[in-house]
This record gives structure tokens, C-alpha cells and sequence, in this order.
């Protein structure tokens, strides 16, 4: 087991691409390391980077203490999971699991015991006999991880292991993966796009866009504070709402004003003072999460500032429903209790949890408050 | 710039091939408009000669002809005169051209006939007898020349006139050359005239002389003047020459056609190749002690050591290079070689510079015995000719023969100033006194002797194989310089018991006859074999049938015919094609192998004959091991390169070097193999100043630390070559046992070769040797000779020219590798693109698992193209056993010696150059027999394979 460090890294293709620009990251011992962005952003890249596959512009990939930049990938004793399983065709799965340890002249008993070990917490003692074609795509996974856990390496590296399977079969892979993570107790870096198993997977998140790292950070955090309005746009199912506008002082507190002035206006808690003065005038964007808006609590409804709008869509999803709204030009989704008797077309005026909500510089688009 | 010349070469002689056949279609295109029928005098018919000057060749030669044809066709303007040309082939000369054209239907109807193959044209009825024909002409009955509409003469000639016209041809006939010219066919086959005949009237005459470079000579301090008598003399002379720096006394080609180069010491000493038995039949007559004679005195000439007046040992007097040709008369020019012999045609008008040049006539042999050697050019008229244009050819002949031609000929070669080396007979029929005069006495008692006395080229029935036969045992003699240090009778012995079964191999071959009794055993034995062949392709063609109509089942229901109405239509032009292009002459050929099959003459049936004849023909079993070794050449040499070259452009890491490394390895693809072909023949010049032997003899300059270093370099590589394979087969287990077994057998192959050469010094030289240098056998055998033989790995190298595809040895190996040099780049690609389906990931994960490249490559990408390997195998494998014979044809065309005679040659030979076409055919079904089993199981896989793109394959693995 074996703590991860990146300093610098830096890759940068042939034809002047920077992938991934000069990020330092710092894996833990043991911790499960969730690499998450959309595509292109350069987070597969640097997990190969970590493995090897891919060359090193600049920059350093530590693994426990050793810099392994030149270090071949079978050298740096970790294991990948691809996206495509990347099982050999032509060996049973019995072959599959054994093929790293027999390049490492493991002894042949020592392979059976370490085949069946790996087999047994995967489940798959059964299919060892066949070949990869006659697996299922959740099968295939597992064997796909049970190669990678038979070698017991320092760090296991997953690349997007999940994004063939059907829906439910990710949601179950997922939790047996976090399982496997607190059975080997091992470190591992997963890369996906689906911030979902970034935040039910991962005891630390890392989003990355452009090949710059946003944030870092566990997956409440996260959640809860956003450090830039890509990230909070990214993270979180429906998104949060981005509201544009400006701040405008009031007294001793300001208010914020949607864009087309007079629809939306906000009054901001006094104690945000302080941090928003600079902004005075100033274009913001407002972000608010869905369930922030229209909220339950009806005791703090009075004092709270309100959006009117109209329902444009109405999603019932059972536990709660999605509205679909329009407040003048602004379209924003809010998340409401599911006996909230509402129909397409109603005005409303929903009152928005402005204590958790985030003022973000529109020219920066980093956190303000 | 050698190499930029001999490409320029080929190119040239590409296009003349490509020009020939081109020529060809042109008289093909004329045949097919000519009138088949009788017809009017006054209708011009057009008479397609061999010989005749081709129209681009502006020599005087050339020039002379056109102006007698001209004169010809002034007095018969009935006729005209059209080149038949025919692409000859390497190593056969002009022989099999008109064999295929008659074949194939248009065959000449005035034919070039030589010596050699004049008792194999006799046989198979192509020659019409002449006086016959020349009495028609100058019969007083006019019927004689006529004839009804089936093509019938109206009448013949009588006797009284046949007897005329026969001894107008003896006058023109000079008496060396009559026994070949008048004789009787020796075959009983129906329909070929009986009794002797004039078969093919000689217009051109080859007397073997001796020709001597007066510089030479004066540089040596010979008399110029004075040439060599006698043998004793003409050593005498070629070793004071050999004494002058970079100089021989004389020279000749060995290899397959030394017998031809030395058949003047054998007529002199009174040998004769072949003879009439009491019973007449063509019987060896070269295992003579004047044989044994002539070849002792070869042996003397050329491998004798002696010294030289100021005191130097020299060993053997002349230069006597693999196969001859070129090197030869380089050096000749060059003022290198004092003698040769050479044949001299006085039609031709010798181009020779008497200043520099000398004639003699060859010398006398020991025995006091001199006899020229003579040669002709003969022509013939075709037998299936119809008749107007037998008489024609009649006619064209016998002006060409005649008088007023041969006074046109010496007029012309007079007035061109090469009047001194025409016939002297010609000058002084046609008042030529004054060119006579300049003539030397020498040549014109040589000519005056071969005319008179001459012994002609052999010429007897199989002639064609006599020449290889009488090889063998003075190739033998020449490779042993030990039988020198002999006493003379017992060395003479020696040679005798080489030329002995040389002879009784010749016997067996020309005189097969056998009692009813063999007979009867060896038909049984080829109805066996061929049941057998017919068993095989019975169960082989339903066994592929079934699995593919079991597919079909597999596919679901079948459209219905209305539905696939046009679908029908339009493969039935495509179907029909095959089936007469292809289909049709396979099954017409099949019954050939039941008949003797004649050109001309009424074919029969003869049953199992032919089986039974290739059965006990240990040409057919040396040639059918000879495919084999073959294949397994092609295979073993040939058949990895392009995998391994697509894995090492698969390999290249970036995008633009695999472009450039592709391009490299593709280019040589779009040379034309004919030019390939030529190429690799200038590469495999076997001389010292041959290509490839200019670069193998380079590191004989590297001086003895050098050559020591680089000898062990290169055995350290070949060494640890063999161990990686081995070591490929015993540690690949991942591999199939089949597989695995191959690749150690393949090294099991290699290590022999390696250690062949160690148990051959253990063993020790041949007795031979230990008996005329008079050696202790305890010393050069065992561990003293082991000992020696590994001493030479140190010091410098000393390597001789090679004889490549001249040297029956390397023949076989030297064919097969310009084909795998031309067919890795090309066969590359197939396995390129096979290497593009084996997905990225997959190999990347191998690498995480901790596989290096090697292990990578076998675990990882064979296996991904395990199946495409193995298809290719089989296709190249049947590739291999039937093919190769167009390459090989134009290569080496089977020689030398039959070293390259696979099995597809050998058919070829068999039918078109001794037109056996029927043996050719038994031996097609053999070889069919063998290759069908492989091609139904390469079929069966095939029609299991399911292609797919590699976009396809990744969507698949990803599912």
C-alpha cells in the first residue's frame, strides 16, 4: 500500500495539446481517490500517466517514495481496470487472473492459491473455466477486477471501469468496488465521468476540467462548497441553478439582482457583507440547489426572499418532484416535496434557503460566499 | 554502378520478352485469318519460317537474308515469308518454342531443326521427308503437286524421282553431317514415315576450331604463328601463359555444361557420347578408357600444380569458372586467356581480327587422334502443314541451299570484307581466287577436315539429356585434384568406374525395356496409385461439400429461386467463364494421363502405362522430394518474415516512420517479377565479379584479426539465433503443442546444419583423398581432424566465389530467396492489418501484467492473429507445392542439373521438352492427389472464418 503524489504533471501532445497542465495531487495511503470531469478533460490522462501507459511531459508521478517516471508500468506495481474490461480473448478466465503472476514466476500452487483467493471475494469461482466471451458484460467486469486485485499492488487504477454496464449493474458493481476498497484497504484512483460514483465512491473527489485541477475535496464538501461555479454546475443531480445578474448594496447589506432587472431580487444575509463589498455593482452569478428552492420548512418561509416564476414542467419522481420553472428570462429546476399540489402554467413564489446558497465573481466564476 | 547497369539490363531484357509475346499474338492474329483450304495459284500463301532475320536486326547477317528472300519470293511470288517467333525461356534455348506453338496450334511451317533435338522431332512425326517433297517439286507429273479437296495428293512421286531428287540433296549435304540429315526414325509409333529419309536440309554450318590471341602469345614468347599441335603442347603453351600475371592458358565452363565445353578433347581421343547397338538403338558410349583419358588430361589442365620457369608453383593452367557465359568471354576480351575453343560459321563471316585473333583446329589428342566437331542448322518442313505450304517451305529450302542464294551470300560477305573466313569451297566456286589466297591454310584444312570428317553433335534419340548425363562423372573428376597425386592407371581406373555408372544410368534412362512380367507388376502398382488418387479427391470434395452445405443449413431458411431470379442472371456470365477458363481444361486434361498423347501424330490409349512409368522413374521421386524440400524452404525461410515484419512496423512507435517504414517495405512490390527475376540472376553472377560474391569475398580483406573477429562474430549471432528459437519453442507454453513442436523442430534443423559440418571433420576426408595424398588416416579424422577444422576459425577468411544458382547445391535455396525477399513486404501487409484489430487496451494491459515485448508479442498479438497465420499457412503451403514453377522456370529453368526440378517443373519439362505430355498429365494427378487434402481443410477453415473489420472487433469485444 502506498501513498500517491503528483508534482507538476504536465502532459502536453505532439500538436501543442495541453492535456493535463502542471497539476499536484496528493493521494493518500489507502484512500479511494475519485478523478472526476467530462470528457476531455484530461483525468484519463493522468491515470495513465500514473500507470505508465502514457509518456511523462513534465512533472513527477511519486508512488510510495519512489519518482517512477521512467520506471516501465510493470514495474510500478499497481494494476488498471479498463473501460473495455481488456480481458485476453484466447485464455480462460483461470489464465486471465494467473497471466500477471506467471510473468512474475510466481510458483504454480502460489498462482492457484492467489487465482482462487481473488476469485472467491469476487465471486467467480464458478466461471474460471471459461473463456471471456462467454461471460456477461458484469462478469467480465469482475474478472476485469479480479486480475487487477490477484497481484496485490500498491495502488489499483481504474479507468472509467463501469461506463459499459447496464444501469443497474453499475449501481451494484459500484458498491461491491467500495467494498472491495475497505476489504484490501488499498489505495486506489478511479476515474469517471459520472459524478454519482464520484460522490457515492470516493472518499476524496477531484474534479478536473481542461486538464486543470478545480477542486479537491471530500464528497460533502464538495457538495456543500463549491469552489468555483464549474464545479458546482458539475456536482450534483439536477444541477444547481445558476442565476446571472449583479450585487447592489442596500444599507448594510446587499441584494442581488437577476439580469433583466425587477424578476428576481434577492436580499443577502448581513453577515456576507463583509466578503461582497468588493463586488458592489458588480456582475455575480447566484447559485442555489434545487432543493434549497421551494423548501419544506414552512416556519422560515416568511423570512425568506422569494423567486416568482411559472411551471413550465412538473416532474414527479415519487419521493419528491422536480419543477421545471421560468422566472422571466432565467429557466431553473427546483426540488419540492411531492404532495406540493402544482400544475404547468402556475405562478409561484418560492422562497430560496439563501443561508446555502453561493455568490460566484462572473469573471472569475470562483466562490465569493 | 554495377548494380545501376544490371538494372538497366533487365529492363532491357524484360521488354524483349514482353516484345516477343507481343510478336507472337501478331502470327497467332494471322493464323486464325489464314484460307485452311487448297488454294489458287495466284493467291499469295504466306509460309511462317523459324530462322528467318528479325525485323529490327540490321546486322549483315540479317541483311544477307533479306536479300535472298527477296530473291526468292521475285521467283516465286506465289509465296511470302512470315518471322515466326516463339518467348524463349531460360536455359532451353530456342528448342521448346516451336513445341509450344504447335501445341497451341500454329506452329511454323518451316522448323529450325538442330542435332540435338532432330530425333525427337523425327519421332513425333513433325518432319516430312524432304526428297519426297523435292521430287514432287521436279516431278514431270503435275499431280504429284496437287492435291483434292480433303488435302490429299493426287498423286506421289516415283521411285526413279524420289532416287534424283535424294541425290540432288546428297550434293548439297556435306559428309559429316549426312548420317544426321539421311537416316530411319527409331520408333515403331504409327505414322511416322518408315525407312531412311532426308529429314531437315543443313544451311548453316558450326565447325568447332581453335582460336589463340596472337598477343598473348607474343607476350608469353610463343610464335604466334605456331599454335599448339597436340595436347602435350597445348598444356605446355596454357601453363607458360599461366605464368604471365592474370592470365590462362585456355578456358571452359563447368557445372551441368562442362560436356559441352569439352567435347572437342573427347572427339579427339576418339570418344563419341552415344552410338548405334547392333540393334539400333542409342546406347551411351562415353565410359571408355579414351573418356577416362580425356578427362585425366582436363584434370592435368586445370587442377595440376607446376612450376614456372622463374620458380613459382601454380596450380592448373585454365580458367574454368561455374556455368561459363559471360565472365568467360569478358576475360577473352580483356587479352586474359590465350585459347579457347569456339564454334566458327563460316555463313556468319567471322568478325575476327586476323592481326589479333588466330584459327586452329583443335589439337591432337594423345592418341594422335584430331576430329573436328560439327554442328548444323537444319531446316524442316512441318508435318502438319498443308500441303501447298510443305511444297512452299520445299521450295524455300532448296533455294536457300542452292546456288543462286549461296552466290548471293558469298557476294554480299565479300563485298562486306568478311569474305577471308567464308567457305573456301564458295569462294572458289563463285571466282573468288584473290579472297582465297588471304584465307589461312589452318582454317580451311579445319573446315576441309569437319566437312569430311567432322563428328557431328550428338544427336541420337533423348539426346537432349546426354549433355547433363556425361557431366556428372567429369564434374566428379574435376572436383578431386587428389586423383592427380594418384598413380595414373589407378586414377584412370577411378574415373572409368565414375563414367561406368554414369553410363549405366543412361542406358536405364534411354533403354527402359522391361519383361511383360514388371510390366504387369508395375501397371498394377500405378492402378493402386491412382485409385488411390481418386479415393482421396472423392472424400476430400465431399468432405469440404458437407461442411458447406451444413453452414447453409446453419444460415436459415434459403431464398427462393423467383426470388433471386436476377441474382442468377447476373453471376451466370461470371459462372461460365470459370467453368470454360478454368474448369473445362482441367477436365479434358484428365484423361490425357491414360493416352500417348502425340501433337501430330494419332494419340493412344495405353491405360496405366504412364503411372507405371513415373512410379519407377527416379526422376519423378527425386523431383517429388525436391518439391518437398522445396516447401519446406518456402516455408521455413519464407514464411515468418512478413510476420515478423508487420510486428515490427506494428511496433514503430511513431505515426510518420510507420509510413516510412511501410513504404520501404511495400516498394518492392511494383517491380514486375520477370525483372525481379533478372535482377537476381545479375546478383548470382557466380563469378568473382558477380554482385553478391563481390560482397561475400569483400571480407576476405579484413587480414587475420579481422576475419577471426568476424568469424566468431557471425557464429556467436547464428548460434544464439538457434537458441532463441529453441528457446522460443520451450518457453512459449501459451502456445499450441503443434506449434511449439514446429518452431523446435525448425531449430532441431538448424543445429544439424550447424553441427553437420563437425561430424563430417570427424569422420575425416574420403578415402580418395587419404589414399592419393598418402595421409594417416588417425590425423585428419577424429579429434586431430575435429582440431583442424576448428583451427580455421581463426585467421582470415578465405572465401571463394559462389556458384549460387549455378551450383546444384545452393541452386534450390538461392531460387527460394529472392521470393521471400519478394513477398515480406507485400505479405506484410495482410498481417499489418490483422495487427490493427488487436485492441489497444489489450496490450496495454499485458504491459501493466508485467509483459515485455517479446512476451507481449506472443502471448498477446500472435494468438489475435493465430488464425489468419494459420490460413496463410495453408495457402502458402499449397502456394508452395504447386507454384513457384513460373519463377524457378524463368530462374534456372529446373537446372542445373535438375536441382530445381520441383515437381510443376518437371511436369512442364516433361510435356513441353520432351513432349511426354501424357507422363506430364499422370504426374499433374500426383500432385493433385497431394494437394487437395491441404486445399479442402484450408477451404473448410475459410468457410468457418468470419471476417470482420477492426472497428467491427472492437464493438464486439466491447459487448
Amino acid at each position: 500500500m502506498a501513498k500517491v503524489e503528483l508534482k507538476d504533471l504536465t502532459k502536453m501532445y505532439d500538436n501543442a495539446v495541453m492535456a493535463v497542465d502542471r497539476i499536484n495531487l496528493s493521494i493518500k495511503d489507502r484512500e479511494f481517490m475519485v478523478l472526476v470531469g467530462p470528457s476531455g478533460c484530461g483525468k484519463s490522462t493522468t491515470l495513465r500517466m500514473i500507470a505508465g501507459l502514457e509518456e511523462i511531459t513534465s512533472g513527477n508521478v511519486t508512488i510510495g517514495d519512489r519518482i517512477v517516471n521512467d520506471v516501465p508500468p510493470k514495474h510500478r506495481d499497481i494494476a488498471m481496470v479498463f473501460q473495455n474490461y481488456a480481458l485476453y480473448p484466447h485464455m480462460s478466465v483461470y489464465d486471465n487472473l494467473a497471466f500477471g503472476l506467471k510473468l512474475r514466476k510466481y510458483k504454480k500452487p502460489e498462482i492457484e492459491r492467489l487465482v482462487r483467493e481473488a476469485a472467491d471475494i469476487l465471486g467467480i469461482g464458478e466461471l474460471l473455466a471459461r473463456k471471456p466471451k462467454a461471460l456477461s458484460g458484469g462478469q467480465r467486469q469482475r474478472v476485469a477486477v479480479g486480475r487487477a486485485i490477484v497481484r496485490k499492488p500498491k495502488a489499483f487504477l481504474f479507468d472509467e471501469p463501469l461506463s459499459n454496464l447496464d444501469a443497474k449493474m453499475r449501481v451494484q458493481m459500484r458498491t461491491e468496488i467500495s467494498k472491495l476498497h475497505h476489504r484490501l484497504e488499498s489505495t486506489m484512483i478511479y476515474v469517471t465521468h459520472d459524478q454519482v460514483e464520484a460522490m457515492t465512491m470516493g472518499d476524496r473527489i477531484c474534479v478536473m476540467k481542461d486538464g486543470l485541477i478545480q477542486q479537491v475535496d471530500d464528497p460533502l464538501t464538495l457538495y456543500d462548497r463549491p469552489l468555483n461555479l464549474f464545479v458546482a454546475g458539475f456536482i450534483g443531480t439536477p444541477p444547481m441553478n445558476i442565476f446571472k445578474g449583479r450585487l447592489e448594496r442596500q444599507g448594510n447589506t446587499f441584494q442581488f439582482l437577476g439580469q433583466n432587472d425587477g424578476a428576481i431580487k434577492l436580499a443577502l444575509p448581513s453577515e456576507w457583507e463583509k466578503s461582497l463589498a468588493p463586488y458592489d455593482g458588480k456582475p455575480v452569478y447566484f447559485g442555489a440547489r434545487p432543493e434549497d428552492i421551494g423548501s419544506r420548512q414552512t416556519e422560515e418561509r416568511e423570512s425568506l426572499p422569494v423567486i416568482p416564476a411559472t411551471v413550465e414542467v412538473v416532474e414527479p419522481m415519487g419521493c419528491e418532484t422536480y419543477l421545471y420553472l421560468k422566472s422571466g428570462e432565467a429557466p431553473f429546476i427546483a426540488r419540492v416535496e411531492s404532495h406540493m399540489r402544482v400544475a404547468v402554467g402556475n405562478t409561484l413564489d418560492l422562497p430560496v434557503m439563501i443561508e446555502k446558497s453561493h455568490l460566484f465573481d462572473a469573471e472569475s466564476e470562483q466562490l465569493i460566499v | 554502378m554495377l548494380k545501376f547497369k544490371s538494372k538497366r539490363r533487365s529492363v532491357f531484357r524484360g521488354m524483349l520478352v514482353l516484345g516477343l509475346c507481343l510478336t507472337t499474338l501478331r502470327s497467332v492474329g494471322s493464323a486464325a485469318m489464314e484460307n485452311p483450304v487448297a488454294s489458287e495459284p495466284q493467291e499469295t500463301i504466306s509460309l511462317r519460317m523459324q530462322t528467318l532475320p528479325s525485323p529490327i536486326d540490321t546486322g549483315i547477317r540479317a541483311q544477307v537474308m533479306r536479300m535472298i528472300i527477296r530473291e526468292f519470293v521475285a521467283e516465286y511470288p506465289q509465296y511470302s515469308l512470315e518471322p515466326f517467333t516463339f518467348p524463349a525461356i531460360e536455359g532451353m534455348a530456342m528448342d521448346q518454342g516451336p513445341l509450344m506453338s504447335i501445341a497451341t496450334g500454329v506452329p511454323p511451317h518451316g522448323m529450325y531443326v538442330n542435332f540435338r533435338m532432330s530425333s525427337s522431332y523425327i519421332n513425333h512425326g513433325f518432319l516430312v521427308p524432304l526428297e519426297i517433297l523435292l521430287a514432287r517439286i521436279k516431278s514431270d507429273n503435275p499431280l504429284t503437286r496437287e492435291t483434292d479437296e480433303r488435302g490429299n495428293w493426287l498423286a506421289d512421286p516415283t521411285e526413279p524421282e524420289i532416287q534424283r531428287a535424294l541425290e540432288l540433296i546428297r550434293e548439297r549435304v556435306v559428309q559429316a553431317a549426312w548420317p544426321v540429315v539421311y537416316r530411319s526414325a527409331d520408333t515403331d509409333r504409327a505414322g511416322v514415315p518408315k525407312g531412311d529419309h532426308v529429314w531437315a536440309l543443313p544451311y548453316r554450318h558450326l565447325v568447332m576450331a581453335m582460336l589463340y590471341r596472337k598477343d598473348v602469345f607474343n607476350e608469353a614468347g610463343l610464335d604466334p604463328e605456331r599454335p599448339p599441335r597436340n595436347w602435350a603442347e597445348f598444356l605446355e603453351y596454357s601453363r607458360i601463359i599461366r605464368s604471365l600475371p592474370g592470365k590462362h592458358g585456355f578456358m571452359y565452363g563447368t557445372g551441368p555444361v562442362v560436356s559441352w565445353w569439352t567435347y572437342s578433347f573427347m572427339v579427339s581421343n576418339g570418344v563419341r557420347y552415344m552410338e548405334l547397338d547392333e540393334r539400333g538403338r542409342w546406347r551411351a558410349a562415353f565410359n571408355t578408357p579414351e573418356a577416362a583419358e580425356a578427362i585425366y588430361y582436363l584434370l592435368q589442365l586445370t587442377r595440376e600444380s607446376f612450376e614456372t620457369e622463374d620458380g613459382r608453383i601454380l596450380t592448373g593452367a585454365a580458367f574454368a569458372p561455374l556455368g561459363g557465359g559471360r565472365e568467360m568471354n569478358m576475360r577473352w576480351d580483356r587479352g586474359d586467356i590465350g585459347m579457347r575453343f569456339s564454334y566458327l560459321s563460316f555463313e556468319d563471316g567471322l568478325d575476327i581480327n586476323p592481326a589479333l585473333v588466330g584459327v586452329a583446329p583443335t589439337p591432337e589428342s594423345h592418341r594422335g587422334g584430331s576430329a573436328s566437331e560439327l554442328n548444323c542448322g537444319m531446316l524442316g518442313v512441318f508435318a502438319d502443314s498443308p500441303p501447298e505450304k510443305q511444297l512452299g517451305v520445299m521450295r524455300y529450302i532448296w533455294f536457300l541451299t542452292g546456288d543462286h542464294a549461296q552466290e548471293i551470300h558469298t557476294r554480299s560477305y565479300v563485298d562486306a570484307g568478311y569474305g577471308t573466313f567464308l567457305d573456301p569451297d564458295q569462294l572458289e566456286r563463285f571466282g573468288y581466287d584473290d579472297v582465297l589466297r588471304q584465307v589461312p591454310e589452318a582454317w580451311k584444312s579445319t573446315v576441309a577436315e569437319a566437312f569430311e570428317s567432322g563428328i557431328p553433335e550428338p544427336y541420337g534419340r533423348n539426346t537432349q539429356m546426354i549433355y547433363q548425363y556425361v557431366s556428372d562423372p567429369i564434374n566428379w573428376a574435376l572436383e578431386r585434384p587428389e586423383l592427380l597425386d594418384l598413380p595414373e592407371e589407378e586414377a584412370l581406373a577411378r574415373i572409368q568406374a565414375e563414367l561406368n555408372s554414369a553410363a549405366e544410368r543412361v542406358d536405364r534412362f534411354m533403354l527402359g525395356e522391361l519383361s511383360d512380367r514388371d510390366w504387369m507388376i508395375r501397371r498394377i502398382a500405378g492402378g493402386l496409385v491412382l485409385l488411390l488418387i481418386i479415393a482421396i479427391f472423392v472424400v476430400t470434395i465431399t468432405w469440404v461439400w458437407r461442411s458447406f452445405s451444413l453452414q447453409e443449413k446453419n444460415l436459415g431458411d434459403r431464398p427462393s429461386f423467383s426470388k433471386m431470379r436476377y441474382a442468377y442472371l447476373m453471376i451466370l456470365p461470371g459462372l461460365l467463364l470459370i467453368l470454360f477458363v478454368s474448369y473445362l481444361p482441367l477436365v479434358l486434361g484428365i484423361p490425357l494421363a491414360l493416352f500417348d498423347y502425340q501433337l501430330v501424330l494419332e494419340s493412344q490409349f495405353v491405360g496405366l502405362d504412364n503411372f507405371a512409368t513415373i512410379l519407377w522413374d527416379p526422376r519423378f521421386w527425386a523431383s517429388m522430394v525436391r518439391t518437398f524440400y522445396y516447401v519446406l524452404l518456402v516455408l521455413g525461410l519464407g514464411f515468418w518474415p512478413p510476420i515478423l515484419v508487420a510486428i515490427l512496423l506494428d511496433e514503430v512507435p511513431t505515426q510518420t516512420l510507420k509510413y516510412i517504414f511501410r513504404t520501404i517495405f511495400y516498394l518492392p512490390t511494383i517491380v514486375s517479377g520477370i525483372i525481379m527475376v533478372f535482377l537476381w540472376r545479375e546478383f548470382y553472377e557466380p563469378s568473382e565479379s558477380g554482385f553478391l560474391n563481390q560482397i561475400i569475398m569483400s571480407v576476405n580483406n579484413l587480414g587475420p584479426v579481422g576475419g577471426t573477429v568476424l568469424k566468431l562474430g557471425l557464429l556467436g549471432c547464428w548460434l544464439s539465433l538457434v537458441a532463441f528459437i529453441f528457446s522460443c519453442a520451450v518457453k512459449l507454453k501459451e502456445l499450441s503443442w503443434p506449434v511449439r513442436a514446429a518452431v523446435g523442430g525448425f531449430a532441431l534443423a538448424l543445429l544439424s546444419v550447424t553441427l553437420w559440418p563437425l561430424v563430417r571433420a570427424y569422420i575425416g576426408p574420403d578415402e580418395l583423398v587419404i589414399t592419393a595424398q598418402a595421409l594417416d588416416p588417425a590425423k585428419v579424422s577424429g579429434w586431430s581432424g575435429l582440431r583442424t577444422y576448428l583451427s580455421e576459425l581463426i585467421g582470415p577468411f578465405n572465401v571463394e566465389p559462389l556458384g549460387w544458382i549455378e551450383d546444384p547445391g545452393m541452386a534450390m535455396i538461392s531460387v527460394v530467396i529472392p521470393m521471400v525477399w519478394a513477398s515480406a513486404g507485400p505479405g506484410c501487409i495482410i498481417y499489418l492489418a490483422a495487427l490493427k484489430t488487436v485492441p489497444e487496451d489489450l496490450v496495454e494491459a499485458a504491459t501493466i501484467d508485467g509483459a515485455g515485448i517479446i512476451q507481449r508479442i506472443s502471448y498477446i498479438t500472435l494468438p489475435r492473429v493465430k488464425f489468419l497465420i494459420m490460413i496463410q499457412l495453408m495457402g502458402a503451403a499449397i502456394g508452395a507445392f504447386k507454384g513457384g514453377t513460373n519463377f524457378i522456370m524463368v530462374m534456372t529453368g529446373g537446372g542445373p542439373s535438375g536441382a530445381t526440378r520441383t515437381m510443376g517443373l518437371d511436369i512442364f519439362q516433361r510435356a513441353w521438352m520432351e513432349l511426354n505430355f501424357s507422363a506430364g498429365a499422370a504426374m499433374g494427378w500426383v500432385l493433385g492427389g497431394l494437394v487437395i487434402i491441404m486445399t479442402c481443410q484450408h477451404l473448410r477453415r475459410m468457410s468457418r472464418a468470419t471476417f470482420t473489420t477492426a472497428a467491427q472487433a472492437e464493438a464486439k469485444n466491447n459487448n
